[in-house]
């Protein structure tokens, strides 16, 4: 007869079978839930889904992304109405955003499932550590989705938007970030009317070692200045964090990016790194774009900025250029407006990425491996941003 | 006293340990590759023995893990190369041959070595079915069937792969 003991630990000790687990995509996880009752306490306990978490942010698996691709029904293609009325203001009946998990392998995405679900969901406002925070058409109702887990929970304003703050593309965007804050063991949405902005193209703030950040706005005494905003959930309180020194040549505008578990902040440079001799080879066309990543030393109290790499040779006609992930060799996947390209800086030359699905239409959110549940329970607690 | 790296890689090298295993096979092993092992460097920080006997680790497993030693103790190849010496390690290797590695790697606390296993673990385990598994980690199934289909019912999406393996 098997003791208690012998039934519920295997010839490997706790700890290891820990350290392996945690090495698991989610899916075969809520599988091996039915390994065992003290399987399914082990991978159901916060300890182990923080360990796990740990592990998808620091290994390969963290360049997995949430892949939304906006299906406009043909119907709806009316000649008399402009771009923007169709694409953002349009009757939701006539899009449908369909979701899919990609990982980047072998210079190409290779596609998880599609996903079913959600339905009726209208942006992907921003993600923190596996979940993804979805509103509905009109921004009044939310919902926190764990596509790994494929658990959600749905919650509404708690507050009445003013009217002119509640069509976000007739005044100063909201602005939107999400956090895990390990206290209280929940998610902390983060709304804020005022004028902030993440970025060319993102209202979403960027989850970094604990804290959200966001580009924002300062009113100087002559002009606006832009800053890096963030949130910290552990005293609730929005602080300003030091840029990284610039160029006086430099351009004004920045973005924020997380890459590798770091924060990183890029920006289009008129100067470049490159010298004489490199024009002169033809390594460098000084008619090309040259933008520049900084990326700051890990932890949140912590702002020292390196500069992480000069991307030169860009095309200037680009509009859209957002880094994605690093990848191996010292190389990066960025994006150019619809298309997908991996940037070597010894070469300082691009290289296509899985030309066959062009993006249009394709928005790209970093999404981690994650078992972190959205809990069910939100309480609505206001705060202001002082600056 | 002995010390470690410090000395250099010349008095690093000359120096050796003697590690006999479970079944009473020994190595000889350089003293920079053993104190790879933080197990290895605190003995050798004790008590200046030359013989260490590890009593729970065979031979077929303590070859692999020395082998993994010196090669990590070599200074003259570069961390690329030790990269893919480690992918190399653990490829083609049975999941027992992995198990037994994995317990060397914790008794002997080599960290990297343990998490390069783990992962290649967890990368065999996951096309597989729960039967595989339990029978690998010698687990009793202790829910009842009732029990484990509402388990399973919880998450039915994460059971629709086709291409689960039992072997």
């Amino acid at each position: 007869m098997a003791t208690e003991e012998d039934s519920s630990s295997s010839n490997l000790p706790n700890d290891i079978v820990q350290v392996i687990l945690s090495r698991l995509p989610v899916k075969p996880l809520l599988r091996f839930k039915t390994v065992s009752k003290s399987w399914n306490t082990m991978i159901s306990d916060i300890a182990f889904i923080r360990m796990h978490l740990q592990q998808s942010e620091h290994s390969d698996t963290h360049n997995r992304f949430l892949h939304t691709h906006r299906l406009v029904n043909p119907r709806s293609l009316d000649k008399h109405i402009s771009f923007v009325d169709r694409y953002m203001l349009g009757n939701p009946r006539n899009r449908e955003i369909v979701f899919s998990l990609a990982r980047v392998e072998s210079r190409k995405f290779q596609y998880e499932e599609k996903l079913e679900y959600p339905r009726g969901w209208e942006d992907v406002l921003c993600t923190c550590q596996g979940v993804t925070l979805l509103s509905n058409y009109s921004y009044e109702t939310y919902m926190l989705w764990n596509p790994s887990t494929r658990t959600e929970s749905m919650f509404s304003f708690p507050y009445k938007f003013d009217q002119k703050y509640k069509n976000r593309f007739e005044s100063y965007p909201v602005k939107y970030g999400l956090c895990h804050d390990p206290t209280i063991d929940d998610f902390k949405v983060v709304i804020t009317s005022e004028q902030m902005d993440s970025g060319m193209d993102s209202d979403s703030g960027i989850f970094v070692d604990g804290a959200i950040y966001w580009v924002g706005m300062i009113d100087g005494y002559y002009r606006y200045n832009r800053e890096i905003i963030y949130f910290d959930p552990r005293d609730d309180d929005f602080k300003i964090l030091q840029k990284p020194p610039k160029n006086v040549k430099e351009s004004e505008e920045f973005s924020l990016i997380c890459l590798r578990g770091c924060l990183c902040l890029y920006y289009y440079s008129i100067t470049s790194d490159y010298t004489m001799d490199d024009t002169m080879d033809g390594i460098v066309d000084d008619t090309m774009d040259t933008y520049k990543i900084w990326i700051k030393e890990k932890g949140r109290d912590k702002n020292s900025w390196n500069k992480l790499m000069t991307i030169e040779n860009v095309e200037p006609t680009t509009v859209w250029f957002t880094p994605l992930c690093l990848l191996e060799n010292n190389t990066i996947l960025i994006r150019l407006d619809t298309r997908l390209v991996v940037y070597s800086p010894c070469t300082k030359t691009f290289e296509e990425f899985d030309e066959e699905n062009p993006l249009s239409e394709v928005r790209l959110f970093p999404c981690l491996q994650s078992l972190l549940s959205p809990l069910e329970n939100f309480r609505p607690k206001r705060n202001r941003l002082r600056t | 006293m002995v010390t470690t790296d410090e000395k250099g890689p010349l008095t690093a090298k000359k120096k050796s340990v003697i590690i006999r295993s479970c079944d009473g096979d020994e190595f000889l092993v350089s003293e920079s590759a053993a104190v790879l092992s933080t197990s290895l460097k605190k003995i050798l920080e004790e008590k200046e023995d030359r013989l260490i006997h590890l009593s729970d680790i065979d031979n077929k497993t303590l070859a692999m893990v020395i082998a993994y030693l010196s090669t990590h103790a070599d200074d003259g190849l570069s961390d690329d190369l030790k990269r893919s010496f480690d992918q190399e390690f653990v490829s083609g290797k049975e999941f027992d041959v992995l198990k037994y590695l994995v317990l060397a790697t914790d008794t002997l606390q080599v960290t990297c070595l343990c998490y390069t296993v783990a992962k290649k673990m967890a990368d065999i385990m996951k096309n597989k079915l729960v039967e595989w598994v339990r029978r690998e980690f010698d687990i009793q199934n202790d829910y009842t069937p009732e029990a484990e289909a509402e388990i399973r019912r919880l998450d039915a999406w994460a059971w629709d792969d086709r291409q689960l393996e039992d072997d």
